[in-house]
């Protein structure tokens, strides 16, 4: 039985064709196969190319081998796969967790969602002042100094 | 495979936001807040602060600490030294060497004592005996009314005065008795619209409580002789030495309602029972939980029977698994455990300082092994100088 292709086209109008089971790893992707929306290519309006490659590599990772035959290549064990995801995230600079952020989100893919949102929690501002926060997500301040203080001191023990 | 086709910046082909967020200050709320909800109690707060959109996201958001117990460690009442500060230090677990500072409270809160705590706000007592809640984080204080009162509703007592740690009675024929002291205080605040309610047990006499826009203090009839109370959902759950009674008081109206009094049929555990700790469980069972230190072994062990159902049945039933709860004894409530990032499944989460090592600790027993292992341990030789110390559940507040 011949594995069935899925073509992904990103907004910059790259395409991808991927094995069904690593597209299907996206929630979002199965409905717009249904809906018919796109009968041989899925657009997708927001996913840039270098996002997509992104997603596509880690789908490809963590895809289940669905016939069991325990040979398949892409069946890692939980620590290897745990260690790719580490190293997969750690590779990436903001602006490209920022938009894969978005990405796994808009694709809905659970596990990238997750993985994405602990990376930036766990190295993006755990235990980093609000400056660095600021710095490391070049986020610009929007208070005013009057704000700012008001803002703080709402909780003022925890910048001790 | 990849092929590159010829880019179309116009085209508006395909499904999606079209208004794409070009920064972390743009991210919608939800996304943001997947975010925040990873983050530990004291790094959610500064999160707060970064810009604006992640202040008004955050409002919205708890996060995942609400699941850590922390310790708090009141300053050390100390009239010798005038610049002693009166600032409380919290311990977070997970943050394990830092220790956080409060801005200065004031000198009567240095000198009042905790009694009870709920999420993040605690039950203080101070030096003329009256109470006050305050928020820990937000400082936000509500006064209670004063001890000293002439109680409504209690008909045998005129008069309370508290000149003392010990309170007087006055009865009606103007007799005084001494020696009743305030215990087994539990409270209740809600976060958004400061409904409160507040008792405590003048020791073996009667239950009095206080809530939002009462100016003195009702007595609960029929409670002679509490010994572990447990307020959750607007029911007062109460377990009494008289006769070894549970009683359940329905709280949702103007006058609380007996849901539920039996003497409980236990009669070769009698006296353990009174040493039993009340327990609501997520679905409304009432468990007795007793606490039993083995000598033999040094170790801890519980026993734990449930003897009401969420209808109000009486039940006989000793429970050796807690399935996928876990229990917080010192709260006096079950909640939902999830493995991955909280608190472990079918174990019983309780407070020690007796070891006398000079640490205060959280304790977890697993009902499955039978074991105890420590969860978090602060030795209090190690810093800031502290005379009382109190773990708690902090909770986020919608500021």
């Amino acid at each position: 039985m011949s594995k069935k292709n899925i073509v992904l086209k990103s907004s910059n109008g790259i395409i991808f064709e991927v094995e069904e089971a690593v597209a299907l790893q996206s929630e979002t992707i199965p409905y717009m196969i249904e809906d018919d929306c796109a009968n041989d290519t899925i657009p997708l309006a927001n996913v840039t190319g270098d996002i997509l490659a992104l997603v596509i590599e880690y789908c490809k990772k963590h895809v289940v081998v669905a016939d069991g035959d325990g040979g398949g290549s892409s069946s890692s064990s939980q620590e290897d796969l745990k260690n790719w995801d580490a190293q997969f995230m750690n590779d990436l600079d903001q602006s490209k967790i920022f938009n894969l952020l978005l990405a796994a989100d808009f694709l809905n893919i659970k596990t990238l969602f997750d993985l994405t949102c602990q990376f930036v929690a766990d190295t993006m501002i755990k235990g980093k002042s609000v400056e660095e926060v600021r710095r490391t997500l070049n986020i610009e301040k929007d208070y005013t100094s009057e704000e700012e203080a008001k803002a703080r001191q709402e909780n003022e023990w925890a910048f001790k | 495979m990849e092929m590159e086709e010829k880019p179309n910046p116009n085209s508006h082909e395909g499904l999606g936001r079209i208004d794409t967020p070009k920064s972390w200050s743009d991210l919608p709320p939800d996304l943001l807040n997947s975010v925040f909800e990873r983050l530990s109690f004291a790094n959610f707060q500064r999160a707060k602060s970064v810009c604006t959109s992640w202040h008004s996201a955050s409002r919205q958001c708890v996060p995942k600490s609400i699941q850590i117990h922390w310790l708090v460690l009141f300053p050390e009442d100390d009239d010798s030294s005038s610049n002693n500060n009166h600032s409380c230090t919290f311990f977070d677990p997970e943050d394990k060497d830092k220790l956080y500072r409060t801005q200065d409270l004031d000198l009567e809160f240095a000198k009042s004592v905790c009694i009870a705590t709920y999420r993040s706000w605690l039950l203080m007592q101070d030096p003329l005996y009256d109470l006050y809640i305050v928020n820990l984080f937000t400082h936000e204080r509500i006064n209670l009314p004063p001890t000293e009162s002439e109680p409504r509703t209690i008909t045998e007592m005129k008069r309370i005065r508290a000149l003392d740690a010990q309170f007087r009675v006055t009865s009606h024929n103007g007799k005084e008795h001494r020696g009743f002291s305030m215990r087994r205080s539990v409270f209740w605040v809600d976060e958004k619209t400061k409904d409160y309610v507040v008792f405590w047990g003048l020791r073996s006499l009667c239950v009095v409580y206080s809530k939002k826009g009462d100016t003195s203090w009702n007595r609960i009839p029929g409670t002679l002789r509490p010994c572990n109370m447990v307020y959750k959902d607007s029911k007062l759950y109460m377990i009494t030495s008289f006769y070894g009674s549970v009683i359940i008081f329905d709280f949702s109206g103007e006058i609380p309602q007996i849901m539920f009094n039996r003497r409980l049929a236990l009669t070769t555990e009698r006296y353990s029972i009174f040493r039993s700790s009340l327990v609501v469980t997520v679905t409304g069972d009432v468990l007795a939980v007793e606490k039993i230190w083995i000598r033999s072994s040094g170790t801890w062990s519980f026993r734990v029977v449930k003897v009401c159902s969420p209808g109000f049945e009486e039940e006989h039933e000793v429970i050796h698994s807690l399935g996928d709860e876990s229990m917080l004894l010192d709260q006096g409530i079950t909640v939902l455990a999830d493995d991955n990032d909280g608190f472990i499944r079918n174990s019983i989460y309780f407070s020690d300082s007796s070891s006398g090592e000079n640490t205060e600790k959280i304790l977890l027993f697993n009902l499955e092994t039978g074991k105890t292992e420590p969860v978090h341990t602060f030795h209090c030789s190690s810093s800031a100088q502290f005379s009382r110390a109190r773990w708690f559940l902090p909770s986020f507040t919608r500021t």
